[in-house]
């Protein structure tokens, strides 16, 4: 027992093996995804019916979101994606220059998708596209319109606090990466923070239609 | 010992490649069925089809969902599944309710012959700026 | 096997060695603690809301405090005693030992859900008494939004309490998928084990739900976005929907984990293998999957749709069937056993007796139509402390008398605890048999004061809390007694056939010297070999 834990000095007492940790490791990150779409389901829920109550409201109020915006932030965070992807895949390999690299590339997506999200909820203030009892716009008004954009601040702002948590855990993956703390054995914190990042992507793809194109 | 944690097969940086080219396609083709003014339902149907594509290439090949499968696809599946549950009966609900309970200016597509017999409970629509929440007489 | 390590509550000294600790036993001792101190805390509100109701108008305090005392009392007693207390202290401590593992696969997780518990816990209590909320445990939108009392922090503890919830949750399935010893299959796991598999799926699909949903009325409550705001286009019964959408699984959190005790102690104290253990397996399954589909029966009266309730309603009457499975198969495993009438078992009885008198409440409450007359009175009241207040605390006591010589090496006083137990289940009837009464006679609930013909059944109902509360009274003190002055339990006390008791009393730190493999079912009490079984006398 001491002889292997000194071999693998990231392998818990209460493991048969590394393996065994990698697996248990995987499925509590899982878990905790489903709790995150669950989170989320609440919100998606009310979209729902308040869309469903409001077809007409809800209409009219998307025609002032911005889809340019919109749509390059939802190849942004496809992109980071994929950045990510690669230095799950790179990691594995035991290249951990790479691994940093990518994992430099997607924080600053990431942080390129929150300048994005700034720009528009700076253009939605400006023009008292606000929600419940703060909505100003002249433009617009009618049943439902501030509902859309309660919803819309409180999705994007939901998901955008998620961004800057998987930011945050992706920098600290990247300094443990950097730090050498990886090798081909052992990778688990570098794909566990991926799919943190690989989810907030999976809600983004859902929000982007739901608030831009309906 | 550092290659038997790792021996299944395991997708490479020209399939990521793929998956990513694979998930801007469709996010062109979903901002392309926007601009044609489909009606709503058939947006409604086409977007989140997109979007349900696209969930599926990000979880089955950047999340390893296709590799790893078992336990992690039963949470996804179970997750997805309550989501559904949820959504659906609370709309099952809004759908069938008389029409009073539903939010004053709902227009739910079943409520039409209720509005049509009843008569109309305000002028205007309250209204929006910030006013303490009002009863009605 | 040769046990070397010492006993858990000896291998270290001092508070700092608890407070830091990351031994599944004494996580599972601190909240044992934490949680008989929340129900105390629960107890002395539900006493003070019984001493106002024991006569008609003011009798201790003003209508706003006795909405305060109800509201402290169904937080407390809903999310700081009857959600964590099974799975938190029984959980903890047992899971490891019955699987064979050293641990849960993640003890940091573990212990960090300790101080949610205590953070979310008084920033709850001290939000409920300095706010003086007076929503009710529900929270149930427009009023909670607009309530002049402070609701914020009670919904921010209520989060809090949440997550923890959720991690020990998402600990313990990892910890049963992937911690289990060599040779136990699923089909050779303890139901106890089944059982808190599926509390802990509810715990980690509902929860969240929850989570959300307060955050909203909070965020509704302090900044008026409208989300459940009728004037602004929203819906309050979608508030409703959500909340309940966790809070309806919440009551299988609380009984399934007294189902999963009670599955344990029936086989030790009838010395008989369960009957039928692939139907008590999967109906603990089958109930936390169908009591996702039944939320709506909460909302017969409250503008719902006619059509949902009618199909809320049938679907909650299939919760019946899986209870039933299991009650049945309870009772059929007490058929020709040899019979050991001991503490734990006369609250196995009264355990049966509050689920199937509650269960059969529960499916009349179903009734659409019934419903419109019982709702917010008293019956639903009497219902749900039957069911889940009345089933949960008697598993809940019977897994304390049969476990507690495996957690601190020291037997009870058998014949207090005897007394103790007759006490608490006569002192439960007396309580809310008369409330049955009441709510069917049209008394409604949440209200401090009540017309006269309501007084006598009022009287008992007093009385019968009062009972219960010097019953709980009483087990508190020869359990403290015990730990002294009680007799050295030995391993296995009881001569129970499961895993847990392969081990010394109390158990040493790492719980098994080596990693055991398992050969046979944990529950084979007839299938074990001549002189294996030692009976307990």
């Amino acid at each position: 027992m001491p002889t292997e834990a000194a071999a693998t000095p990231q392998l818990a007492h209460h493991f048969p093996s590394l393996e065994a940790q990698e697996h248990a490791a995987r499925m509590g990150m899982w878990l905790f995804l489903a709790t995150e779409i669950l989170l989320f389901t609440v919100l998606f829920t009310a979209y729902a019916v308040y869309r469903f109550l409001f077809p007409t409201g809800f209409e009219d109020a998307s025609k002032f979101a911005h889809v340019a915006l919109g749509a390059t932030n939802t190849v942004v965070l496809i992109t980071s994606s994929l950045t990510v992807a690669l230095a799950i895949y790179y990691a594995r390999q035991g290249e951990s220059k790479k691994t940093v690299a990518l994992l430099a590339v997607t924080i600053a997506f990431g942080a390129a998708f929150l300048v994005l999200k700034g720009f528009e909820y700076h253009d939605h203030f400006v023009e008292g596209q606000l929600p419940g009892r703060y909505y100003h716009f002249e433009g617009l008004s009618g049943p439902g319109v501030s509902m859309y954009f309660t919803l819309y601040f409180l999705m994007t702002g939901l998901h955008g606090l998620h961004v800057v948590v998987g930011m945050g855990v992706l920098t600290w993956v990247a300094v443990r990466a950097a730090r050498g703390d990886f090798s081909r054995s052992y990778s688990t914190p570098v794909e566990l923070g991926g799919l943190y990042w690989h989810l907030v992507d999976l809600i983004w793809i859902f929000l982007f239609p739901l608030f831009y194109l309906l | 010992m550092a290659a038997t944690s790792h021996a299944h097969k395991e997708f490479g940086p020209a399939q990521y490649l793929a998956v990513w080219v694979g998930l801007l396609v469709l996010t062109a083709l979903t901002v392309a069925v926007w601009k044609m003014h489909f009606s709503l339902g058939t947006r409604v149907t086409l977007a989140l089809t997109i979007a349900t594509f696209k969930a599926g290439l990000v979880a089955l090949f950047f999340m390893h969902l296709w590799e790893h499968g078992g336990v992690t696809r039963l949470v996804m599946a179970t997750s997805l599944l309550f989501l559904v549950l949820l959504i659906g009966l609370v709309l099952a609900d809004n759908a069938t309710r008389f029409q009073y309970a539903n939010p004053p200016y709902s227009e739910p597509w079943s409520q039409v012959p209720y509005q049509q017999m009843a008569p109309p409970m305000q002028d205007q629509p309250p209204p929006l700026e910030a006013a303490p929440p009002q009863r009605r007489p | 096997m040769t046990y070397n390590s010492p006993n858990y509550l000896n291998a270290e000294k001092g508070l700092r060695s608890w407070f830091l600790t990351l031994d599944h036993k004494r996580i599972a001792v601190m909240y044992l603690v934490l949680v008989v101190a929340a129900f105390a805390l629960g107890g002395f509100f539900a006493m003070l809301i019984r001493l106002e109701l024991l006569t008609p108008g003011p009798t201790i305090m003003d209508a706003m405090t006795y909405n305060r005392m109800f509201t402290l009392h169904g937080v407390i007693m809903i999310f700081l005693f009857m959600i964590p207390a099974i799975p938190s202290i029984f959980g903890n401590f047992l899971l490891p030992l019955m699987l064979g593992a050293e641990d849960v696969a993640f003890p940091r997780i573990n212990l960090f859900t300790v101080y949610l518990y205590l953070i979310g816990a008084a920033i709850a209590v001290w939000g409920m008494i300095q706010g003086g909320t007076d929503t009710g445990w529900t929270f149930y939108t427009p009023y909670s939004t607009t309530t002049v009392t402070t609701v914020a922090p009670v919904l921010l503890g209520a989060f809090i309490l949440g997550m923890g919830s959720v991690l020990t949750g998402l600990n313990f399935i990892v910890t049963i998928h992937t911690l289990r010893a060599p040779g136990l299959t699923w089909m050779r796991l303890p139901l106890f084990v089944w059982a808190m598999y599926a509390t802990s799926v509810i715990q980690v699909l509902a929860t969240p739900v929850l989570g959300m949903t307060l955050l909203l009325v909070a965020v509704e409550k302090a900044f008026g976005f409208g989300i459940f705001d009728p004037a602004r286009g929203g819906d309050p019964i979608l508030f409703q929907h959500l909340f309940w959408f966790y809070s309806h699984p919440a009551v299988y959190i609380m009984v399934l984990p007294a189902m999963a005790v009670v599955s344990e102690v029936v086989q030790a104290f009838a010395r008989k293998n369960i009957f039928g253990y692939k139907a008590v397996a999967f109906s603990s399954l089958g109930i936390a999957f169908v009591g996702f589909f039944v939320w709506g029966h909460h909302l017969f009266t409250s503008g719902q749709s006619t059509f949902a309730s009618g199909i809320f309603g049938v679907l909650s009457m299939f919760v019946g069937i899986f209870t039933a499975i299991k009650v049945f198969n309870w009772t059929a495993t007490l058929y020709k056993g040899a019979i050991h009438v001991a503490a734990p078992f006369v609250y196995f009885l009264g355990f049966l007796y509050f689920l199937m008198f509650g269960g059969l409440t529960g499916i009349a409450l179903s009734t659409v139509s019934l419903d419109v007359h019982w709702q917010d009175t008293y019956f639903v009241v009497a219902h749900f402390h039957f069911i889940m207040v009345g089933a949960t605390i008697m598993a809940f006591l019977a897994g304390l008398h049969y476990w507690w010589p495996k957690m601190f090496g020291r037997m009870y006083s058998e014949r207090w605890a005897l007394a103790a137990a007759v006490l608490v289940i006569l002192g439960f009837n007396a309580t809310f048999i008369p409330q049955f009464l009441l709510g069917n006679m049209g008394m409604p609930r949440r209200y401090y004061s009540y017309p006269e013909q309501f007084w006598s059944l009022n009287v008992a109902s007093t009385a019968g809390a009062s009972l219960l509360a010097f019953g709980f009274l009483i087990v508190l003190a020869y359990l403290v007694v015990s730990l002294v002055n009680g007799r050295v339990a030995g391993p296995n006390p009881w001569g129970s056939r499961g895993y847990e008791w392969n081990t010394p009393s109390p158990p040493s730190v790492l719980n098994f010297p080596e990693t055991p493999t398992i050969t046979r079912s944990a529950h084979d009490y007839q299938d074990a070999l001549e002189g294996e079984v030692t009976h307990a006398h």
